[in-house]
């Protein structure tokens, strides 16, 4: 709060934004239709550049990506602990809460390993995380979510030493499965009947140390 | 003199006022601006994003941009383009949340200084969040400055020093916020005012403020705006 | 008599991302970079990579304290969630006192990579950083 602080950004506590007289306000929020807007511009750019919706998911992937990079560190800083997640299921969970929690403003749904593959992990989401991303066409909407978040994922992950390949899936909710009141849908919408999977598998090298620090 | 032109200029705004529509939908009377700024709480943002995603999502916009096009003139210029898409698009909803939010759209419209004041002190406050004022009234009252000191997209961004080898171009010319510039001008003619709009200070540069300047080139007669939506 | 100046880099991947040389009583540049003492240092500072390669899946936390002594030198060693190493050459400085000096570098660290023309594992040349990594190892190591 000092009158003199220098307005620089390593000056100014981390999030917070430069305002008069050297001192920085904290605000949390934009609307929600102004990232929707700026993100499908992003979309929209990308798209224009790519020759196929493959290389569109690519590199919506990769831009993903380097947020991610820059969101692990942010989180695990703001965390205070000034630790790092060095087992397998540490960074899961710091993947599912915390990073969840900065994204989205809550924590995933659950965090499940997969019953036929031992690499393969599930972090589920019974609100549309797509909803954060609307106003993209349609067709584009659900794609783009998915590749955004997928390299976001991808980028935390790999930043921290798990790499791993992360898709997103849509899976249809069975009856009675998410009995849990949605805490951020629109009154008078029907209930949701997919939810949000995004299929992590790790590399082999990490299952292995992983593996090793077991013993 | 000044005072007979810009009342002309008023007459003829109001003249314009039944046919064009939009336009007199985006003015408010000064007493509901009055209500407004006294209690901007009414203008919580009720949907939210995080501003962090918010702030990553549109740098990571901007460098591709820079990746993409060399020179950081060409990236101000797409920026304003791409704002102009989005500027296009905002206006309903920024309407339609206006009414939502109990504001009666008064049919008294004023003049271009109170789309100013609507633009500034509610615009920014609805999307963004954020603050800010309107001023530097020409005399013909055909130009303004919108005055923000908090900027959400650029919460994280320190501009490359010059001769930064590792982006390549000189940086210094980049005006990193520009996609302001291009919502203003897009959402403005959505209600028929055709204005240039430039981005003169920013805070990135040192600047003790963000100002982007605001010039009315041309009241569009009414339909000229939709021709663009299909554009 | 002159304090010992200390040697701080921070190490990507694969290369040195950062390095400053810093005189704790003045925080300028030490003016003998280049000489055979200097050489000697990196080459402490490089064969301690490896230890901290070994090191650091065995603790979580961020700090690791010192891996590496060569005669009466140490090597303090910090690692950052994205396991970016942060080393610090000296002559024996306390525990604490380094660790402070690391999460004041970490702080400014995390700032300067949320800045979107900043991108990962890149060298760093912010002006604004190497001033206040000096401030701080002068406010910390002196």
């Amino acid at each position: 709060m000092s009158r003199n602080a220098s307005n620089n950004i390593l000056d100014r506590p981390l999030g917070f934004r430069a305002t008069p007289a050297g001192r920085s306000s904290d605000v949390s929020s934009v609307s929600l239709s102004a990232f929707a807007y700026v993100y499908s511009e992003l979309v929209q750019y990308h798209q224009g550049r790519a020759a196929s919706i493959s290389e569109l998911e690519r590199r919506l992937e990769s831009a993903g990506y380097g947020v991610g990079l820059k969101v692990l560190e942010c989180v695990a800083y703001r965390g205070k602990e000034m630790k790092r997640e060095t087992r397998l299921m540490s960074i899961l969970h710091f993947v599912s809460s915390s990073v969840w929690k900065s994204l989205f403003g809550k924590s995933a749904d659950s965090l499940e390993r997969s019953i036929d593959n031992q690499d393969e992990f599930m972090i589920v989401d019974y609100e549309p995380i797509t909803s954060t991303f609307v106003s993209v066409p349609q067709d584009l909407g659900q794609l783009s979510a998915d590749a955004y978040v997928s390299g976001i994922i991808a980028g935390v992950l790999d930043g921290a030493g798990f790499s791993a390949r992360v898709t997103a899936h849509n899976v249809q909710v069975e009856e009675g499965e998410n009995s849990r009141p949605p805490t951020n849908a629109t009154p008078g919408m029907p209930r949701r009947t997919e939810k949000a999977v995004f299929l992590v598998k790790f590399s082999p090298e990490v299952l292995e140390r992983d593996a090793t620090l077991e013993r | 003199m000044a005072t007979s032109k810009c009342s002309q200029a008023g007459q003829q705004l109001w003249a314009k006022m039944p046919k064009v529509g939009g336009y007199t939908r985006l003015c408010f009377a000064w007493s509901v601006i009055g209500f407004l700024v006294h209690t901007n709480s009414s203008y919580r943002i009720t949907h939210q994003a995080n501003a962090e995603l918010f702030a990553l999502t549109y740098g990571s916009l901007v460098t591709e941009l820079v990746r993409d096009h060399e020179d950081p003139i060409e990236v101000n210029k797409q920026l304003d383009k791409i704002g102009k898409s989005i500027g296009v698009r905002c206006v309903d909803e920024f309407l339609a949340k206006a009414d939502v939010a109990g504001l009666g759209l008064a049919s008294q419209c004023q003049s271009l200084r109170d789309t100013a004041e609507v633009v500034a002190r509610m615009g920014f406050r609805m999307f963004l969040g954020v603050g800010a004022e309107c001023g530097a009234f020409s005399q013909d009252q055909k130009s303004f400055s919108i005055y923000f000191h908090d900027n959400p997209l650029s919460t994280f961004v320190e501009l490359p020093p010059a001769g930064d080898d590792q982006m390549g171009d000189d940086l210094r010319k980049l005006k990193y916020s520009n996609i302001y510039c291009g919502i203003i001008r897009g959402a403005l003619e959505q209600v028929n005012l055709k204005v240039d709009v430039t981005l003169v200070q920013c805070t990135l540069k040192g600047d003790e403020v963000n100002e982007i300047r605001v010039e009315l080139k041309e009241v569009l007669a009414d339909g000229a705006g939709d021709d663009y939506k299909e554009e | 008599m002159a304090a010992v100046p200390v040697l701080f880099v921070i190490v990507g991947k694969n290369e040195p991302l950062y390095e400053a040389e810093i005189d704790t009583s003045t925080g300028i540049h030490s003016s003998s970079s280049g000489d055979l003492s200097t050489r000697q240092n990196y080459f402490v500072l490089h064969s301690a990579l490896d230890l901290v390669e070994k090191s650091a899946w065995t603790t979580n936390s961020m700090y690791l304290r010192v891996v590496d002594k060569v005669n009466h030198q140490q090597v303090s060693t910090f690692l950052t969630a994205a396991n970016v190493k942060f080393m610090l050459l000296h002559s024996g400085k306390g525990e604490e006192v380094v660790k402070n000096f690391f999460n004041e570098v970490y702080q400014y660290y995390v700032k300067l990579s949320m800045n979107p023309f900043y991108k990962f594992d890149t060298p760093i040349s912010s002006k604004a950083f190497d001033t206040r990594v000096r401030a701080a190892a002068r406010a910390y190591l002196s």
